[in-house]
């Protein structure tokens, strides 16, 4: 089980982790996709996401509401593949880890004694990578799942849509523009009560419709 | 890949079949009223849409401090619906998806908050087990759903709508939702307006004549241990008639299941609601589990037991009943705590169960005889005691036997000689095999004639299911019999109208008979004979009142289930009216009989009855009465003016009752060729008027009722 890899075997820097708390402001605003009838999943598109423990004035990117560190570990995006750094005790796949590792879809992760997630990345040909708890825990605010976003994403019926909407006719395509995560998809769409052909700018509290779907992006400070 | 087969299958299963809210657009898709960030109920901010049941649409939302709900906007808002979340406001188990509180917002729409379950529910973790699920989680899964369901009878509370995706996974917790709610059903599915919630894999035999006991719960649970097992529903069809019709007619195949399982299913899924486990804990029992007193269910160390005294592939009895459904009114409807019903029936006789469950003799007269017995021995019990009447029938039935003991024991002494070689007949024949239910033919669904009237409104989405669906055919008797039970809802006044346009139907028939007879007596050129224009009238009249007769009967009976025996008296009780009309008609028009065509026959059989003929071998009052009673009993009537008879208008039918007449002719005769003319006449009569279920009426009748 090589999963340690070589080049990543320098420590994370401490120091880094606080600099969240001391500069908030900085932060990127938290945004929520609202699907309805599916789910609702925390989008992240920054490189690095600290995931810790839920509780008043402890700004991690990914709180769980569970019996973990304030800060229980650090994921890393770099192109197309993800690292798994351990603050606290974490296995994977059973596997007790002590330095980074590289994380594959289907991979479960295990912090402290109890909480248990799952990294998937569903898609071939997307970067994007979807998380989800797997154990009796919960995200904080309350979603289904986290989006890591790379480029763009697939809501859709098929399994290897990152969200999976097992109901819906047809695919929906997410991807970022600049700052904007925009939307387009081959199903006509309705965005504010129009018909809209060309891609959308998702933006807070508008509701896009098609025919047999609709989501929402929430988009809070944190 | 085993999930997706899941979700191709999920399809059927999840469509309601609500025929009255506007289709939707969409196949299976959610569109939802309220998106992110509104608040049509103050105070709470909605997240997303969850998903849309047959109640309302249900929204994930969180309240001013963060406490996150699941909020039901109910979906017609009836003071019903309201009325039955309410009982159910205070109610608590853990198995139980927690009611907060019951809002109205601005417009006076009704809205149910409640716990968020963020779990999966468990029509989802189903479609992960295509083949079903281990033996372990499915029992772990239907024991909890058993401890919320027994909470709910214990309170008074029938669910009505148990079904796997009412229930959720939370973590290890399974939660029943939608109690409360499901009272609503009742309303609906009866009478005109057919408006049905929901999907019917899951609805008892008996949601359809109007009985809302727990015993529709314990079914529905039966079904659910089956599809937790393996992986399908035990009635499954194409179309809502399909499966309705499945339940209410075909047996379970429990031959995949295991020893304990097959028999708590079979047993569960009973036709007859009392011959199901009295109760959930009942059911739990040969599972090897408990209700503690905590309310939580718990495996016991014992293994399962075996059920015993299963009853075996009855009838089912419910529906041979006689008498008409029990229609509950308005006040029943209302939501309402458990109806016990079955035990307060146990006196009335409504429910056949105490005869079926005594009736020992497998020989087909014994146990006629039997059960007749013991339905007069329920009878005499009913009687109150404090009245006379107890004493009066003794009295009768002891005078009876003194005044004809001759002939009774003639008669008993006769009957065993026959009985006795027929028994010894019947037993080599059928009666050594065990099983000698008889299989009907089956015949295949799409290519036969009479297939059911199926895909009356296509369901939303069906689709070629993703396995092949067990051909499970169904014949014409098992047609004719969902046919009755939904010729059950007809409204009187429907059935008023069709009585009456068959009787204008039948007169202007008989017309036309009695023209062309005439036509054909004018062209023999026999119109000298003096008592030929007398006797036509009087043939044309008989055939009138037969036909009505027999009208009216077939019509009262047109949603009960065969019941020979009944039919046959009740009719010979009108063939004594007609015989005395006949009679009468005779006199009144001087009809000469003797001076017409008498067989010779008459003069063989008349010293047997004196008194029924006079010295110039006329027939009298009493043979008249004597053959048409005869002639009345013996014929099979209402099948030839049955609603879903097979076809219009049989020939055999028509021969059938003129053998009849040949031979009442032997035995009581009166003059011919007028009787044989009145019975053939009036076969083809009722045949032609009485109406009549043909195919292409089937299906407009159908949409016709699902629109009104």
């Amino acid at each position: 089980m090589a999963r340690s890899t070589n080049f990543m075997k320098t420590e994370f820097p401490r120091i880094h982790s606080e600099w969240n708390n001391i500069m908030p402001a900085i932060r990127p605003e938290q945004r929520i996709l609202w699907v309805d009838g599916v789910g609702g999943y925390l989008v992240c598109d920054q490189s690095e996401l600290t995931v810790g423990q839920a509780m008043p004035g402890n700004q991690v990117d990914l709180p769980i509401v569970g019996d973990i560190s304030r800060r229980a570990a650090v994921i890393r995006r770099s192109e197309d593949s993800y690292l798994l750094q351990p603050l606290q005790k974490v296995s994977v796949n059973g596997e007790l880890i002590d330095r980074t590792v590289l994380l594959r879809s289907g991979d479960r992760i295990q912090i402290g004694e109890r909480t248990e997630l799952k990294f998937s990345k569903p898609h071939p040909l997307s970067a994007s990578a979807v998380m989800t708890l797997l154990s009796h825990h919960r995200w904080q605010p309350a979603v289904d799942g986290v989006l890591f976003l790379a480029e763009s994403c697939v809501l859709g019926p098929k399994l290897t849509s990152h969200i999976h909407c097992h109901q819906w006719s047809g695919e929906v395509i997410l991807f970022k523009n600049r700052d904007q995560l925009m939307c387009r998809s081959s199903l006509p769409v309705e965005w504010n009560g129009k018909q809209i052909l060309e891609p959308i700018a998702l933006s807070d509290g508008h509701r896009v419709q098609g025919p047999d779907f609709s989501f929402c992006l929430e988009t809070s400070a944190c | 890949m085993g999930m997706l087969s899941g979700l191709m299958r999920k399809r059927p299963f999840e469509d309601t079949v609500d025929s009255i809210h506007p289709p939707t657009p969409q196949g299976n898709g959610m569109r939802f009223a309220y998106g992110n960030g509104d608040q049509p109920l103050s105070g709470y901010t909605i997240k997303r849409g969850v998903g849309i049941g047959g109640f309302g649409e249900v929204y994930f939302a969180t309240n001013e401090a963060g406490k996150e709900v699941a909020i039901k906007r109910i979906q017609r808002n009836l003071e019903v619906e309201i009325r039955g979340v309410r009982q159910c406001l205070n109610l608590r188990h853990p198995n139980l998806i927690g009611i907060y509180d019951i809002r109205f917002d601005d417009s006076q729409q009704g809205w149910i908050v409640m716990e968020y379950i963020a779990g999966k529910s468990l029509r989802d973790r189903m479609d992960d087990f295509p083949d079903g699920m281990p033996a372990e989680e499915a029992l772990d899964i239907f024991g909890q759903m058993a401890a919320g369901v027994a909470y709910l009878h214990d309170h008074g509370i029938v669910h009505r709508d148990l079904k796997p995706a009412n229930v959720f996974i939370d973590g290890g917790l399974i939660k029943i939702g939608d109690y409360g709610l499901s009272k609503f059903i009742s309303s609906s599915r009866r009478g005109g307006q057919t408006e049905s919630v929901g999907t019917f894999h899951y609805m008892a035999p008996e949601i359809g004549k109007g009985e809302y006991g727990k015993e529709i719960d314990v079914y529905a649970m039966g079904i659910i241990l089956y599809e937790l097992l393996t992986g399908n529903v035990p009635f499954d069809g194409e179309s809502s008639q399909e499966i309705i019709l499945k339940h209410l007619t075909a047996d379970p195949d429990v031959s995949v299941l295991p020893i304990p399982y097959a028999d708590v299913v079979r047993k569960a899924l009973a036709k007859n609601p009392a011959n199901r486990f009295r109760d959930i804990r009942e059911m739990l029992e040969p599972l090897g589990m408990r209700l503690e007193p905590n309310g939580m269910v718990s495996r016991s160390s014992v293994p399962p037991i075996p059920v015993s005294k299963v009853p075996p592939r009855v009838q089912p009895v419910l529906f041979q009943s006689t008498e008409q459904p029990k229609v509950l009114n308005q006040a029943d409807i209302v939501f309402g705590p458990v109806k016990h019903q079955a035990k307060k029936g146990a006196a009335n006789a409504f429910r056949p169960e105490p005869m079926e469950a005594t009736v020992r003799y497998r020989e087909p007269i014994a146990r006629s005889l039997q059960s007749g017995w013991l339905g007069f021995q329920r009878w005499y019990s009913q009687i109150p005691e404090n009245t006379p009447w107890k004493a009066v029938v003794l009295v009768g039935l002891v005078l009876l036997v003194i005044f004809n003991a001759g002939l009774i024991i003639s008669a008993i002494v006769m009957g065993l000689m026959l009985y006795v070689p027929y028994y010894i007949i019947w037993y080599i024949v059928s009666g050594s095999s065990s099983s000698s239910s008889t299989t009907p033919v089956i015949q295949p669904l799409a290519s036969s004639p009479e297939a059911p009237p199926i895909a009356v409104r296509p369901v939303a989405a069906v689709q070629p299911a993703a396995k092949p669906a067990k051909p499970r055919p169904i014949t014409f008797r098992q047609w004719q019999s969902a046919q009755r039970h939904r010729l059950m809802a007809k409204p009187a006044l429907t059935k008023t109208t069709e009585l009456t346009s068959g009787l204008l139907a039948s007169t202007g028939c008989v017309a036309t008979l009695s023209v062309l007879g005439g036509l054909i007596t004018m062209a023999n050129n026999s119109m000298s004979s003096p008592g030929l224009m007398s006797g036509a009238v009087w043939t044309a009249v008989m055939t009138l009142i037969m036909a009505w007769s027999v009208l009216f009967l077939s019509k009262r009976w047109e949603s009960q289930e065969e019941d020979r025996a009944v039919f046959r008296f009740k009719q010979m009780a009108f063939g004594i009216l007609i015989g005395a009309i006949a009679y009468a008609l005779g006199q009144h028009l001087v009809v000469p009989w003797s001076s017409i065509h008498q067989p010779h026959i008459i003069q063989s059989t008349l010293p047997k009855w004196n008194g029924f003929y006079d010295e110039a071998g006329e027939p009298m009052l009493p043979a008249y009465v004597a053959h048409f009673a005869a002639v009345m009993g013996l014929v099979r009537w209402w099948r030839q003016a049955d609603i879903v008879r097979k076809n219009r208008f049989s020939f055999a039918a028509v021969i059938g009752a003129l053998i009849g007449e040949a031979i009442v002719q032997a035995i009581v005769p009166i003059s011919q060729p007028w009787g044989l003319i009145l019975v053939g006449a009036t076969a083809v009569t009722t045949q032609i008027s009485a109406n009549w279920i043909n195919s292409a009426k089937r299906e407009s009748e159908m949409s016709s009722q699902v629109t009104a």
